[in-house]
């Protein structure tokens, strides 16, 4: 108390000695500034001619804004078009590769690709986890966030082995998807994990990403430990034929069905083709104050599920709901759960904490059939030119 | 050069693809391609199936010699194409209708890796269809046809010309082991010759005598390298050199190596690198001074022959290219491939012309390069199979009107109907044998 009471007082003189040496400063200025008959400053005094002029107009200007932004919040005008802020993302180019609405060429692609024993239920993902060569204390401090998000996951030493033998293994042994992390030097100090090579087997497709943004779940702040429950998926702005391929691809490395109970979500959300990982717990709460509820209504709320729109199988889960016999009548639970939590008479609101680690990919290349650098065929090969986003900067391939 | 607009023919252009569904993409004509005209796909045909699937770059308008295309009794081009799928078979496409012809598709054996088809212009008589399949087994289908062969398809039939030209069905004629493990093959010379090269082990190269199943020529492998080392053949890509008699041929191999063979020659008369990927599909231009050069990187090279050096690349390629063809008259080149754009551009200035999104990932890619005159009576025809269809119509609804039937009377007017298209049917035959004088 008395330590405050003394800075207080130390403040106070400072501001005095301040205003007392203002005059000084004042008869300074006087020198530049003429001064009127009460010792003001005149705001236009320093300026006179075009200079005037413009300070001047600005002023009506700006009164006008004031006067229309009155104006809107009157009832009357309230309802005029809010103005939408031009951005990358919503200029964003559509070419033909967009799918627009799911026609028969995409149906039949997607009946017929690699992954449809996947979304079909006849096989069941088991995936295993390789680095690249000598792999650093970094690598595993990284691999053991990743045995925390996906489920059925298997690590392999890499020893010196080539990819294509490992893949050979990999195939043998029943594995569904590869995935190789890699990083930029091996053994080393200072390593970092810097790449991912995804591939889908037996017999394809495989990706190359660039991966970066790498923070560990350990970094995070409030995070919290990831249940081993199936995780729920969100795929966001996968677009275009290609952005739908590997949504799918990305979605086969998890199972098929999520464990809702588990409240686990994991999000690849891609912005400007690249792709953001992240993977939280959500959760329902009370609103502060509110003591009792509905038993109902927490139930709804703990089942409810987002999906993210234009996402291509975006609304496979709740199908996978609807089969579900414990919860058979979740799709109706889920929308009266959905209104209950964003409507504005809802006692619940919805909580996240995020689990991790979080990551970025960047798409690099994709590969017809498994991995083969020298001799594969490449169904994509970033190239700026190519992909149009060296000349337009709002084209996009995924 | 080609003068713009010196011919005003529409430009055809036959894809397939991995589900094994054939797709046409046209445009109207060579002119104002690039500024107001584009290709648009405007026919499809095929359930999709992968099983069913095209192989890739098994898709050819046939090779007789020094044309690039089969040709009719009449010089013309014959609008076929032969094509292969995975569930190992080949068959004979009419590139107007789509329909199988000759029976529908034959079984081979084995995947195959190359398929070409002569028709009743080369040296021998009726078609054959000679296919290689991936255990290195040359088949050879043969198939006897009547009456002046045009190619082309009388559509109130609903089916390609061939189906009543080609009378008969695909018959094996011949079948011999060519090489172990095949990968490549072409047939020149009106069907008589074959060059297959295959992967791992044996020769590069070997051309056979399609006739007598003999070996005409063997290529000795290339020289050591400093090392001492030797690569395995990996032969991708072949193409006999038009107008030297079969005598010359062009290699592309997987280790990214442009090679040229002449018959009197050993070993390759040229071997030079290219890119850095497997080379999938070679083509020349028309005065064979230009190789194409198409790897599954996603580039298309232009090879200059004489220099023996790059000389342009085409642009814009996302994905591997797996088949181009050359327009056999325009100065168009055509690329395939799995980025699923299809891509036509001159091979004089290099520039796209334009590029149409086929959907699904590609297999391969030929011209439908039939004369303006044929097109006329394409027209024609299809115009005449309109027609009926609306008399037709036209007599149901009147049948209706007159008294309302019970259904099963009203099946047997249509049945009574159909009697009659077909007894008009007939006429328009005798009319199409009027429009066979073009």
């Amino acid at each position: 108390m008395g330590a405050r009471s003394t800075e207080h007082a130390t403040r106070d003189a400072e501001w005095l000695s301040n205003t007392t040496d203002g005059r000084q400063q004042r008869s300074d200025s006087s020198q530049r500034f003429p001064v009127n008959m009460n010792g003001r400053i005149p705001n236009h005094a320093a300026l006179s001619g075009p200079g005037k002029l413009r300070q001047q107009e600005k002023r009506v200007a700006r009164k006008a804004r004031r006067i229309e932004a009155n104006n809107t919040l009157t009832p009357k005008l309230a309802t005029a078009p809010r103005q939408v802020p031009k951005t990358i993302e919503n200029q964003r180019v559509r070419d033909e590769t967009h799918v627009k609405d799911i026609d028969e060429e995409v149906v039949e692609e997607l009946a017929h690709d690699e992954f449809a024993k996947h979304f079909s239920d006849v096989t069941s993902q088991k995936v295993m986890i390789t680095t690249s060569r000598k792999p650093s204390g970094e690598m595993f401090r990284f691999l053991e966030n990743i045995f925390s998000v996906v489920p059925n996951v298997y690590y392999h030493a890499r020893r010196a082995y080539h990819v294509q033998e490992v893949i050979k293994h990999a195939v043998a042994r029943g594995f569904t998807d590869l995935l190789v992390f890699n990083e930029n030097r091996k053994f080393g100090r200072g390593a970092k994990v810097n790449g991912l090579l995804h591939v889908h087997l037996p017999v394809g497709p495989s990706c190359l990403y660039r991966l970066s943004s790498l923070a560990l779940t350990k970094t995070i702040r409030n995070h919290g430990r990831a249940t081993k429950h199936h995780p729920e998926l969100i795929l966001n702005n996968f677009s275009t034929r290609l952005g739908h391929r590997i949504g799918r691809m990305l979605m086969s490395v998890f199972p098929q069905r999520p464990e809702l109970q588990g409240r686990r979500v994991v999000t690849f959300h891609n912005q400007r083709d690249f792709i953001f990982f992240r993977h939280h717990r959500y959760i329902f709460e009370l609103r502060k104050g509110i003591r009792q509820y509905d038993q109902r209504e927490s139930d709804n709320s703990t089942k409810s599920v987002e999906y993210a729109q234009g996402s291509p199988e975006g609304r496979k889960p709740i199908e996978a709901v609807a089969r579900n016999p414990e919860i058979q009548d979740a799709p109706e639970r889920i929308t009266s759960g959905r209104s209950s939590c964003s409507g504005d008479g809802s006692n619940f609101r919805a909580r996240l904490q995020e689990l991790g680690p979080r990551f970025t990919l960047k798409l690099l290349s994709v590969q017809k059939g498994v991995f083969d650098s020298k001799h594969g065929e490449y169904e994509y090969v970033r190239c700026r030119r190519a992909d149009g986003n060296k000349l337009d900067r709002r084209k996009f391939v995924l | 050069m080609f003068e713009d607009g010196a011919t005003g023919r529409r430009l055809r252009l036959i894809v397939t693809d991995e589900l094994g569904i054939l797709r046409r993409a046209e445009a109207a004509g060579r002119s104002a391609l690039g500024s107001k005209e584009t290709f648009t796909m405007n026919a499809r045909w095929g359930q999709a199936s992968r099983a069913r699937g095209f192989v890739k770059g098994c898709c050819s308008a046939g090779q007789s010699g020094d044309s690039g295309v089969v040709t009719t009794s009449d010089d013309a081009p014959s609008g076929w194409l032969a094509v292969a799928r995975n569930d190992k078979t080949a068959e004979v496409i009419e590139m107007a209708t789509g329909a199988a012809m000759g029976g529908g598709p034959v079984d081979v054996g084995g995947t195959p890796v190359a398929v070409d088809l002569f028709g009743p212009g080369s040296a021998r008589e009726g078609c054959r269809l000679v296919t290689v399949t991936e255990e290195g087994d040359a088949v050879v289908h043969a198939c006897g046809y009547e009456g002046v062969v045009t190619g082309f398809g009388d559509l109130s039939l609903g089916v390609g010309a061939g189906q009543e030209r080609i009378v008969e069905e695909w018959s094996e004629e011949s079948r011999f082991k060519v090489i172990g493990n095949a990968l490549s093959a072409r047939v020149g010379g009106g069907g008589d010759r074959l060059i297959c090269g295959g992967k791992g082990q044996g020769n590069d190269v070997k051309m056979y005598d399609v006739e007598e199943q003999k070996v005409i020529y063997k290529s000795k492998p290339p020289p050591p390298n400093w090392l001492g080392y030797r690569a395995p053949p990996y032969v991708s890509a072949m193409h006999f050199i038009p107008g030297t008699d079969c005598r010359e041929f062009l290699v592309g191999t997987g280790e990214h190596m442009l090679r040229r063979y002449d018959v009197r020659e050993k070993r390759a008369v040229m071997d030079v690198p290219i890119g850095e990927w497997v080379i999938t599909s070679l083509q020349m231009n028309h005065d064979q001074s230009v190789a194409y050069v198409a790897n599954n990187h996603g580039n298309l090279f232009g090879f200059d022959m004489k220099t023996q050096r790059m000389a342009h690349k085409f642009k814009g390629h996302q994905g591997g290219i797996r088949q181009i063809a050359v327009h056999p008259e325009e100065d168009l080149i055509v690329s395939a491939g799995l980025d699923r754009w299809l891509r036509v551009f001159s091979m004089s200035t290099r520039k796209c012309l334009g590029q149409v999104y086929m959907q699904q990932v590609m297999c391969g890619v030929q011209w439908d390069a039939r004369s303006p005159a044929w097109e006329e009576a394409f027209a024609e025809a299809e115009k005449k199979a309109k027609g009926k269809k609306k008399k037709k119509k036209a007599r149901a609804v009147e049948d209706a009107d007159e008294e309302e039937v019970p259904k099963k009377k009203k099946k047997l007017k249509k049945s009574d109907g159909e009697k009659v298209a077909k007894k008009k049917k007939k006429k328009v035959r005798r009319d199409d044998d009027d429009d066979d004088e073009f």
